[in-house]
């Protein structure tokens, strides 16, 4: 039979996910919390935009308040659920949703950060399959998204918590095969931290800063982008995580690379960076909608306080990201200095 | 300094007292998953009446995916939540408006069923306090609620889960005196299961029959209404719950009635009810919508398994109500037969 599934907190990446899937001609519904996108997706579908195609897709759009509606019989239960909310949203979102799993259905965690340790407590280890992505998009106005990663640029890394490769994490790679390109892990844990040293090191770094590719590559900038990475791969490697391979290098490598040489490798990554391209983080603060950044580097400093592992850089990005977040600090290269004298405090309260 | 306070899921009930709140001149807003009421709200405010009279109050509605734009500095946090959701959507609405109850608020769970018992654990004990209502409403159109009993006869009954009576639990109470009558209690936990009673043994029963008060009186439903009111308190009592006067008696009188006198008991109740009323779980069947059967006789079921009571009228009661709910049952006399067949056990129970 054909699998049901819905794709839950449809903004821009649920939205390009739940598109690709409805033209795949899968059962599939989206479901968000934005009442105006739903109306939109109601009326016209979901209009999306890539660089070189932009199709309407008749998706079928639920308000969360009709989800209701589907106790008459037969009750409609979700086999594969794809959560693609911030991860503000995870837990309030996954316990609204738990009704709707079947007992032995999945929900996959389309997300950054480590959610699928709070996500399966609550519906259970053994329903929840991990994922890290690679899949960039806006959506500006209800029912329009723009997807700037295509299909071939899209990936998804799936992964068993416990690291089995079963049929059904294969079948979920499968169904995502419409959106991009997919690979099974037996290390997701290990994947997902390793987007976490990217997220943290330059995502929020270049919203702070409100940085350019040309600003990232000033020393300054530089050298907190390295303590920063090495920060979280330190945590990461404290916490018995196998990271995969970053830049290349192993990840006990990465994190022991000299100042001198790290500089070096994340200079040249800024040099590749497309030269109109921004952070998902910046596209919340232009938003003044509130960030992941707790869920980064916020998590990284809580994750190294546990192993006792010192996280003052992630701390002090937490801090400055936060107090964006409340609009009482403008990104900018002057958050340079706030950074820095965080750092310098040793017992900062967060 | 003004306290700042939200009404979560405003429904007919959340909706009654977000008006008389708003009214009084309380800094209170109204959270709800129903676009198209709080859109009403937004755009007319909302229209109450009450029994003769007729208001529109200038309430401030916000969808939830509104409430993000609070973490703007400084950022709104409450001191008290007042959650008017239905008891199934509890735990998600708990975890949705988490980061936004103050360290030293409170939510007041002004809901049926023994929900406190599920917040607390999420929200810490500390911040809950409870509550068993009497108020009558519905809200069939978007922005419109009528309200069916008058102010003198809507009554709160407050509690700190622990039993003391502490000045915050007098303010909770000062400030919903603008809705009804209001009393504090030392024992809240026993006056949510003496309304458990009442709801498990005469709004469920009303529903599945689709009795009007003169077929309440007819011996057969008497008996079964007998059947019911009689588990629910039993197993209140062998979990150790001190139950308030029912109906003039102990709860152990009640529970020793003869069946016959029990029945004359019921009888003059159901006599002096007002003919017009209905409960609130008829309005949910005449919505198509999830009833809160499952959080009454359900829950009287499982409470029962725990407490080793038998429940056999509770657990048939569960049974028809999920069948009406999903549709493949109609509500009406003729589901007697059912119980019968349920309760004497010639039909299986899941």
């Amino acid at each position: 039979m054909a699998k049901s599934m819905a794709v839950l907190g449809t903004g821009a990446i649920g939205s390009s996910i739940g598109a690709d899937l409805t033209n795949a001609g899968y059962d599939v519904i989206l479901i968000d919390q934005w009442p105006a996108h739903v109306e939109a997706m109601k009326a016209n579908g979901v209009r999306i935009k890539m660089k070189e195609e932009e199709f309407v897709a008749p998706v079928k759009a639920f308000h969360l308040c009709e989800m209701k509606d589907l106790h008459k019989a037969p009750m409609r239960q979700f086999d594969i659920v794809f959560l693609t909310c911030k991860s503000y949203d995870t837990t309030w979102l996954v316990e609204f949703i738990k009704p709707f799993l079947e007992s032995d259905g999945v929900l996959v965690s389309v997300q950054n950060s480590l959610n699928d340790e709070w996500i399966s407590p609550i519906i259970g280890r053994q329903r929840d399959i991990g994922c890290a992505f690679e899949l960039s998009a806006d959506v500006f106005e209800p029912g329009r998204v723009t997807r700037n990663t295509d299909r071939v640029v899209t990936k998804f890394v799936l992964g068993e918590l416990d690291g089995k490769v079963t049929p059904r994490v294969q079948e979920v790679a499968q169904v995502l095969g419409k959106v991009g390109r997919t690979q099974v892990s037996d290390n997701i844990w290990g994947a997902k931290w390793t987007k976490l040293v990217f997220n943290s090191m330059v995502s929020t770094t270049r919203a702070a800063l409100d940085a350019s590719k040309q600003v990232m590559q000033q020393p300054e900038v530089l050298d907190l982008v390295v303590k920063l990475g090495r920060e979280t791969a330190q945590v990461a490697l404290a916490q018995g995580v196998t990271l995969e391979p970053i830049l290349g290098l192993k990840g006990e490598d990465f994190a022991g690379l000299s100042n001198e040489l790290f500089r070096k490798y994340m200079l040249q990554v800024f040099r590749d960076t497309g030269e109109r391209s921004t952070s998902m983080i910046q596209h919340d603060v232009v938003k003044e909608r509130l960030t992941e950044s707790d869920y980064i580097n916020g998590v990284v400093a809580r994750k190294g306080a546990e192993a006792g592992v010192p996280a003052p850089a992630n701390r002090a990005m937490a801090m400055v990201m936060k107090q964006i977040d409340e609009g009482v600090l403008q990104p900018g290269l002057a958050n340079l200095k706030v950074l820095q004298q965080y750092m310098s405090e040793k017992a900062a309260a967060m | 300094m003004a306290k700042s306070m939200a009404v979560l899921g405003t429904g007919a009930t959340g909706s009654s007292i977000g008006a008389d709140l708003t009214r009084a001149g309380h800094d209170v807003i109204l959270v709800d998953q129903w676009p198209a009421h709080v859109e009403a709200m937004k755009a007319h405010g909302l229209h109450v009446t009450i029994r003769g009279e007729e208001f529109v109050a200038p309430v401030k509605a916000f969808h939830l995916c509104e409430m993000k734009d609070l973490h703007r500095a400084p950022m709104r946090q409450f001191d008290i939540v007042f959650l008017t959701c239905k008891s199934y959507d509890t735990t998600w609405m708990v975890e949705f408006i988490k980061p936004f109850l103050k360290s030293d608020g409170v939510l007041v769970s002004v809901q049926n069923s023994l929900n406190d018992e599920w917040i607390a654990p999420m929200i810490g004990r500390q911040r809950d306090i409870g509550c068993a209502l009497e108020l009558s409403s519905d809200c069939f159109v978007p922005g419109r609620v009528k309200r069916h009993i008058d102010r003198a006869h809507t009554k709160f009954i407050l509690g700190e889960l622990d039993g003391q009576i502490t000045p915050r639990l007098q303010e909770v109470a000062d400030i919903l005196s603008s809705v009804g009558t209001t009393q504090l209690t030392t024992n809240i936990w026993g006056a949510k299961w003496t309304k458990l009673v009442f709801n498990s043994m005469i709004s469920t029963t009303r529903a599945a029959l689709d009795a009007s008060k003169e077929v309440m009186q007819t011996p057969e439903v008497l008996d079964l209404v007998t059947k019911l009111g009689r588990e629910t308190a039993r197993v209140g009592l062998a979990l150790g719950y001190t139950l308030e006067p029912i109906l003039g008696l102990t709860a152990e009188d009640f529970v020793g009635l003869k069946d016959e006198m029990f029945k004359k008991f019921m009888l003059s109740l159901f006599g002096e009810t007002d003919t017009r009323s209905t409960s609130m779980i008829q309005h949910d069947i005449a919505k198509e919508r999830l009833t809160e059967s499952d959080y009454i006789n359900g829950l009287v079921a499982r409470k029962g398994l725990e407490a080793r009571v038998p429940t056999p009228a509770n657990r048939a009661m569960n049974m028809v109500m999920k069948q009406i709910s999903e549709g493949e049952l109609q509500p009406g006399i003729s589901n007697l037969q059912l119980f019968e067949e349920y309760i004497s056990g010639a039909k299986a129970m899941a």
